[in-house]
């Protein structure tokens, strides 16, 4: 029988290798889809603007989706929607993360660094500060998934367009996500027992990047490139 | 390793029903426009055809969706490994029958989706896969028949195209012969909505211009073809469309249809390469002339006017302010509908819906009009003879005050003696 602690190092050993190595090959898949296609240089007449400047704005000013097109029907939708990708953002972005992904990033390559506990690590405060992103980012991100997921149980309780769209993957993506951050959460603030959450969360976690490249979350990559195109393209069309 | 390719591995059964797809029309940038849909639903709000229907079907995700199914019996991550699958014949009428016409190609599901996936060229090659392989409407592959014989989608003898010169009286058009301008008259006002032709012909000859019809030679300009999902014929008659501008020694073409406006400016680049010729639309013309001092009018009109931006002029090909500046010129009382410029709303006409689905362009045409009457406008004027057929039509329909016209004839009315 593995006990909880063989579990835990499990999770900071090989997991992060089984990880990266199930992600790359889901990235690679997913690049020779892609490069399957042609990617063609169409001949276009000279644009209305300049192109550079289209997709700066795309990125900018017109990041939030049209309030008149999108808000003014679902606005709860609309508003949670936004609240939701910025705060996983910020939460992806903290520093904890960082460290986070250094490791992982490391782990192949220097072998001292693979004992090393990535949570709780020398390096990294045990108890993070009470911070802003703990007490009030990472509480809008839950809640604000959570609303997302139950919308779409709902929508396909009662019907609508959502339920038409709603494929078996959507009730692994979003609901995956939301426990990876719960299961963070309650591990930096440290409910007790400790151990066992803090492990939940690093297999949570590692299944979230594991499914990333094979799943629909894919659009966290692939919203640069379309956000940027269609910038290129409302700057040469004029809109 | 044919065997593997072919999908052999996977024990399919059917094969009589199913079939590879050619996917030679489908690029790279399209597939991961497609790939990024994360099926939120947010698009529905902003599909015309939706907002009429209220079917989940029209619902632009839908398609994006059960493209992504046949996709992947393709290029999915299991067929990188076991090898392909074919698409049951049975998906392909699925799509065909529930939701694939369904739609304008309006492109309002573009701005209209959260990461502004650039869904139009999606379905334009859906269309495309579904019209390959034999599932296209029946009423578009009529369309598609007339086209063939004609030239033209209206199943009306390609020998009427200029009858409406005879008929209108019009006196010293030159047809077929070298100008600088050529005037692009188009199918629809060719055929259906003549006054739109004979309104630009009186413009184009009061401005003095050096200016020719194509004559018998114009054909159709492909877009219909798109709307069925001929990409190849599109083609050919891009080319020969071209050609004829070319032989006529053409250094411009103005044309009065949104539609034929896009195919020129912004399709036939990309579909055969960029051309030298300078695309405009009566819009632009008309402003150009306005700023040269060449376009006098009379007082302006004591009406209150609201301008219906087609979607192929504003969203599909970026002309917004040139028509508002010349009505500005030519009524006292311009007034805005809620939806407008980039976000118009489609008047039905677009994709051939008045053949492919004519309840579905009845619907979307009804709308557009009660989103005018909510201001009350005595003219509603528009730069496309497919929104001026379709909103006359619906203000038939409900005994209408709003009178719908096209700008140049608003103009041609205007004009200084």
């Amino acid at each position: 029988m593995l006990d909880l602690m063989q579990i835990f190092d499990f999770t900071r050993s090989v997991l992060p290798l089984v990880t990266l190595v199930v992600f790359i090959t889901g990235v690679m898949l997913r690049l020779t889809k892609w490069a399957s296609l042609s990617f063609p240089r169409h001949d276009r007449p000279r644009g209305k603007s300049n192109r550079l400047i289209g997709a700066i704005k795309n990125w900018s000013i017109d990041m939030i989706p049209p309030w008149d097109l999108a808000g003014r029907v679902e606005p709860v939708a609309y508003v949670v929607g936004i609240a939701m990708h910025v705060t996983c953002i910020l939460i992806l972005l903290g520093a904890l993360h960082a460290a986070s992904v250094q490791n992982i990033i490391d782990l192949p390559f220097t072998q001292s660094r693979l004992r090393l506990p990535m949570i709780p690590a020398s390096n990294i405060p045990v108890a993070i500060p009470r911070t802003l992103l703990t007490y009030v980012i990472t509480p809008i991100f839950l809640s604000t998934l959570g609303i997302l997921i139950l919308r779409r149980v709902y929508c396909n309780l009662r019907g609508g367009p959502l339920k038409a769209l709603t494929r078996k993957e959507d009730w692994v993506a979003a609901p995956l996500l939301w426990s990876a951050g719960f299961t963070g959460f309650l591990a930096v603030v440290a409910v007790e027992p400790h151990m066992p959450i803090l492990t939940l969360h690093l297999i949570l976690t590692q299944a979230f990047i594991m499914y990333l490249p094979y799943s629909k979350l894919i659009h966290s990559a692939t919203v640069f490139l379309v956000r940027t195109w269609s910038g290129f393209r409302r700057a040469i069309y004029g809109v | 390793m044919v065997w593997l390719q072919k999908g052999y591995l996977w024990g399919v059964t059917g094969l009589a029903d199913s079939l590879f797809l050619s996917l030679k029309k489908l690029d790279g940038y399209e597939l991961i426009n497609m790939e990024t849909c994360t099926r939120c639903a947010v698009c529905a709000h902003s599909c015309p055809a939706y907002a009429v229907t209220k079917d989940d079907y029209a619902v632009p995700a839908w398609k994006s969706v059960e493209f992504r199914k046949l996709l992947n019996r393709q290029r999915g991550f299991l067929s990188a490994i076991l090898g392909q699958r074919p698409v049951p014949r049975e998906w392909l009428r699925n799509i065909s029958t529930k939701g694939l016409y369904m739609c304008t190609l309006c492109g309002r599901c573009m701005p209209g989706c959260v990461f502004t996936i650039q869904n139009l060229e999606l379905w334009e090659v859906l269309r495309s896969i579904i019209h390959e392989e034999g599932e296209a409407s029946p009423n578009l592959l009529k369309v598609a028949g007339s086209l063939e014989k004609n030239m033209n989608p209206y199943d009306r003898d390609h020998t009427e195209r200029l009858s409406w010169v005879k008929e209108m009286a019009l006196k010293g058009v030159k047809e077929g012969q070298r100008a600088k301008t050529l005037y692009y008259v188009g199918c629809t006002s060719s055929y259906q909505e003549q006054t739109i032709a004979s309104s630009t012909a009186n413009i184009l000859s009061r401005m003095n211009e050096d200016w020719s019809l194509f004559g018998k030679d114009e054909w159709c300009c492909g877009d219909p073809h798109i709307a069925v999902g001929d990409q190849d014929k599109a083609e050919e008659f891009a080319k020969h469309n071209l050609e004829v501008a070319s032989s006529l020694g053409a250094s411009r073409i103005v044309t009065s249809c949104a539609h034929c406006y896009r195919m020129w400016k912004w399709k036939y680049p990309k579909i055969i390469g960029r051309h030298s010729l300078e695309v405009l639309h009566t819009t632009e013309y008309l402003q150009e002339c306005l700023k040269s001092g060449a376009l006098k009018l009379d007082k302006k009109l004591p009406s209150r006017v609201t301008y219906h931006d087609p979607c192929y002029l504003s969203r599909l090909g970026g002309v917004v302010d040139e028509p508002r500046n010349i009505l500005n010129s030519v009524a006292e009382t311009i007034v805005e509908m809620k939806e407008r410029k980039f976000d118009t709303f489609c008047c039905g006409g677009g994709a051939m819906t008045e053949a492919a689905d004519q309840e579905l362009w009845t619907k979307i045409g009804n709308e557009r009009l009660r989103q005018a009457e909510i201001i009350k406008p005595e003219f509603m004027v528009s730069g496309c003879p497919f929104c001026r057929r379709s909103l006359t039509q619906a203000a038939q329909r409900s005994g209408s005050q709003t009178q719908v016209l096209d700008i140049t004839e608003l103009v041609a009315k205007q004009l200084k003696d």
